[in-house]
């Protein structure tokens, strides 16, 4: 768990210039960001695309319930890879943005823990409470 | 993610917090016996309980003069599917992400 997890891949028939854009522009993350289940007004979309700054929007649930989802780019590197951090947590996003046969191959990777998580001390530490976890599990009801 | 989660992910991004989540997970404890293997006082542990406490992965009985944290395993184990959550959501981001690249497409 210490190392980034393969969260997604796609296929786009898309140059990746396109694809950079839709990543970057307000107008295009409003679009896709809250994918089938929630929307973002795109008046809540901020970019400050520059290491350091910050991209922050609301997802809006289908239950009306809002909330404001915070990130600091980490790297930028036009058109090919995006690396942001979520505030709260530090979880870490990085995008890719390959061509690949005339259109674009897109992966998502993210670290499954927070950076106070990611050394091997850590993870084992994390290990052994899920190991307790389990043994809790098993004697209760 | 659900806000939880997302707290209990930071909150769990302290060593000390770590120690007393593997701790209850081994029993429930009242601040004072979380305390004992710690070099902390025991507001220390009671602040960190408090931090467990709101992002629901703690939660604190009364027993006449006793409070007795007990861990809410169900939560925690909410942790090892996050994963699974965030491919779940990607997945669903990049199908919108796709037909919007197909408006856009047309459209321009």
């Amino acid at each position: 768990m210490t190392s980034d997890e393969l969260i997604a891949e796609r296929h786009l028939a898309a140059a990746p210039e396109r694809v950079w854009a839709a990543f970057t522009s307000p107008a295009s993350i409003a679009a896709f960001w809250g994918g089938s289940h929630a929307t973002v007004p795109v008046g809540s979309v901020t970019v400050d695309l520059r290491p350091g700054g910050e991209f922050a929007l609301d997802t809006r649930a289908p239950d009306g319930s809002s909330r404001r989802l915070r990130f600091v780019y980490v790297s930028i590197l036009e058109p090919h890879e995006l690396v942001f951090d979520e505030t709260t947590t530090g979880l870490r996003t990085t995008v890719t943005i390959r061509p690949a046969g005339g259109g674009t191959h897109l992966t998502v990777h993210q670290r499954g823990l927070p950076p106070e998580l990611r050394t091997a001390q850590a993870a084992a530490g994390l290990a052994a409470i899920l190991a307790a976890l389990d043994h809790h599990l098993r004697r209760t009801p | 993610m659900p806000a939880d989660l997302d707290s209990a992910f930071a909150a769990l991004g302290d060593p000390v917090r770590r120690a007393l989540v593997a701790r209850l997970a081994r029993g429930d404890a009242t601040v004072g016996e979380l305390a004992e293997p710690f070099d902390l006082t025991p507001q220390a542990i009671s602040h960190h309980v408090g931090v467990l406490r709101r992002c629901g992965l703690v939660e604190q009985r009364r027993e006449g003069t006793r409070r007795p944290c007990r861990l809410r395993a169900e939560q925690l184990s909410l942790l090892s599917t996050w994963i699974d959550d965030q491919r779940r959501v990607w997945s669903d981001r990049l199908d919108a992400l796709e037909q919007h690249l197909a408006d856009d497409g047309a459209v321009g």
